[in-house]
């Protein structure tokens, strides 16, 4: 019986020309209303079956896309952290403390897990000394930064330096607490 | 402890008959000629010719040798270029000088005389012609042509001082005249700049600036008046310094994971490494004869100045008192170097002899003086105390400061004497 209806329908399509189809549709349905009825059942399957694809696409994009989002601000949140966390030196030194080695492990083990990451070690000195002596002793310190991480396993590749000497304090006061802070290597992450 | 006078400078004084005299101005109390600068004679501008006497004047006192007479206990002194001799032997005046000046709207002409009144003889005369901005030039022109007369070479009238300006977190390189006359920016960065360092004959000058990112080492022409980059091999590249004969630069660089000093021509191009290890190496000064550099170095565990030996490669430690000696500067006789050592909590000046390996401080108290430069006669040295410029005159042991602006000022460098 359905496949004579659908007979029907497929050859009054093929006679009639899509161009002027919904003319002739009214007069079947009023010839031939219950013929009708069953052609409207086969059609909104495949209606919904279209609908809920597209539905499902867009879900899976969003949900792409706050996933990024998140692991784009979980990294962003890392990276702040990875940058803000300076390393300290004794005055005039530029060995690596015990505690600013526990740094550059944690360090070095992030970098691990974003190898994209590169990264820039400012070197930085107290402004005591001379200017062109805590040039060369910034640059030191960098490169211990440098070479720890790179004794961890770090590409050196990832790692560029440079030396401020005492030129970017991060606190401009002349007493021991401001130049324990500035006597530092600062991390920057130029790519990721 | 009183300020150590130890440098014996002798004046020559010109050779009548077989006779030379010496004054051995080391000797407190006689060292200073009594010296009477008569009034000058003036055709013009009043104003301009007293600018010229006083600055003729501030030239002799900034020499300190001179014990300049007063004008009040004159006996001649009418305004004329002819001279009684006798009156100024009677005032007790060594030396007399006499001044004429033209002045018109158009042009200066200046003449000067320098006489020996004990003598009785000329020992200099001069006559300058220029326009109204050449004015102090002219006045410096004989007071070096009077010095060389009476010293055998000229003073550092005809110098200048270039430094480092700091204005927040700016630090533009400056240039002023020897006495702090006239300074002006010699860049317009916007960033770091340090180090300026004079070409040993020529109006240039070696700098860094962190223009491009890392500190870099550009050549200022003044004459051309622009700059280029032209030492940038590494991350770090500084303390730039020209040998004497302007033909090879002295500069730190790292390369790899060591740092030194390595040697480049005149273009920036390495020639070789000189001195390099893991630790510092920083500030080479060049010996005047070209065959030694002195240098600050970490290698003894602090910093202190070490000589290296440019022929037979020997490196020698010269600074032993202290733990924090940097910022040496060979003096241009090659006798002294001087350098920034740290004693009581504050930095001050200090000279080792080469001959003797004697060090003597030069400078005292609750200040931190920085960057010693030499002047090319050898008689002072430009430094920083607490971010002014000063001048040290060794002669006498004193200072002063001869700028008066805002903001900080830094790492002098002086100059050679400029045509």
């Amino acid at each position: 019986m359905k496949r004579g209806i659908l007979v029907l329908v497929l050859s009054l399509m093929v006679v009639f020309p899509l161009g002027c189809a919904k003319k002739m549709v009214e007069k079947p349905v009023s010839v031939q209303p219950e013929q009708i009825q069953p052609l409207e059942e086969v059609k909104p399957p495949e209606e919904g079956k279209v609908v809920g694809m597209k539905e499902e696409a867009i879900t899976e994009e969003e949900l792409a896309r706050q996933q990024k989002i998140q692991i784009e601000e979980t990294l962003k949140e890392e990276m702040a952290k990875f940058e803000n966390e300076d390393i300290h030196f004794d005055f005039d030194k530029y060995y690596i403390r015990p505690d600013a080695a526990e740094i550059l492990k944690k360090k070095a083990q992030w970098l691990k897990e974003h190898p994209e990451v590169h990264l820039l070690i400012e070197g930085h000195c107290d402004e005591r000394g001379t200017e062109e002596y805590n040039l060369a002793l910034g640059e030191r310190r960098a490169n211990s930064a440098k070479e720890f991480l790179v004794s961890l396993g770090i590409d050196p590749k990832r790692i560029s330096i440079i030396s401020y000497g005492e030129e970017r304090p991060v606190d401009p006061r002349s007493c021991e607490e401001a130049w324990a802070k500035n006597r530092r290597d600062h991390f920057v992450i130029i790519s990721y | 402890m009183k300020k150590i006078i130890f440098f014996v400078i002798l004046i020559i004084w010109p050779r009548i008959g077989h006779s030379l005299v010496y004054i051995d101005i080391n000797t407190p109390g006689q060292q200073k000629i009594p010296i009477a600068i008569s009034p000058f004679v003036i055709k013009g501008d009043k104003q301009i010719a007293l600018e010229a006497q006083q600055i003729f004047q501030k030239d002799l006192e900034y020499t300190g040798f001179f014990n300049i007479l007063s004008p009040e206990i004159f006996l001649e002194n009418i305004p004329t270029l002819e001279i009684d001799f006798k009156k100024w032997q009677l005032i007790g005046a060594y030396l007399v000088v006499k001044g004429k000046l033209e002045i018109t709207p158009q042009v200066i002409n200046l003449e000067m005389r320098l006489y020996d009144a004990s003598q009785g003889i000329m020992l200099v005369g001069k006559r300058y012609q220029g326009k109204k901005n050449a004015l102090r030039f002219m006045v410096h022109k004989f007071a070096d042509a009077m010095m060389e007369a009476l010293t055998g070479e000229p003073s550092i009238f005809q110098t200048k001082i270039a430094f480092v300006y700091k204005s927040n977190n700016i630090k533009e390189i400056f240039v002023t005249d020897f006495d702090g006359h006239n300074p002006h920016p010699l860049t317009r960065f916007k960033t770091i700049c340090l180090s300026p360092k004079w070409h040993p004959n020529e109006k240039k000058l070696l700098f860094t600036s962190y223009k491009k990112g890392k500190p870099e080492i550009y050549l200022l022409d003044l004459i051309k008046g622009e700059a280029k980059r032209l030492i940038y091999h590494s991350n770090l590249n500084i303390t730039p310094a020209w040998s004497p004969d302007g033909n090879r630069i002295a500069v730190t660089l790292a390369q790899g994971k060591k740092q030194g000093i390595y040697l480049t021509n005149k273009h920036g191009k390495i020639i070789k490494c000189l001195v390099e290890s893991e630790g510092i190496n920083v500030s080479p000064t060049w010996s005047p004869d070209g065959k030694k550099l002195a240098f600050v170095s970490d290698r003894g565990g602090t910093p202190q100045i070490y000589t290296l030996n440019l022929v037979s490669n020997k490196i020698r430690r010269i600074s032993f008192s202290g733990s924090y000696n940097t910022s040496p500067a060979w003096s241009p006789k090659g006798d002294f170097i001087a350098y920034a050592g740290l004693k009581d909590g504050h930095f001050q000046i200090f000279v080792v002899s080469m001959d003797s390996g004697e060090i003597r401080q030069l400078t005292f108290g609750e200040a931190n003086h920085e960057s010693p430069s030499w002047s090319p006669d050898g008689h002072f040295l430009a430094y920083s105390q607490n971010e002014k410029i000063y001048i040290l005159r060794l002669t006498d042991g004193s200072s002063f400061p001869i700028l008066s602006l805002p903001g900080g000022q830094l790492q002098p460098s002086w100059s050679p004497r400029l045509k």
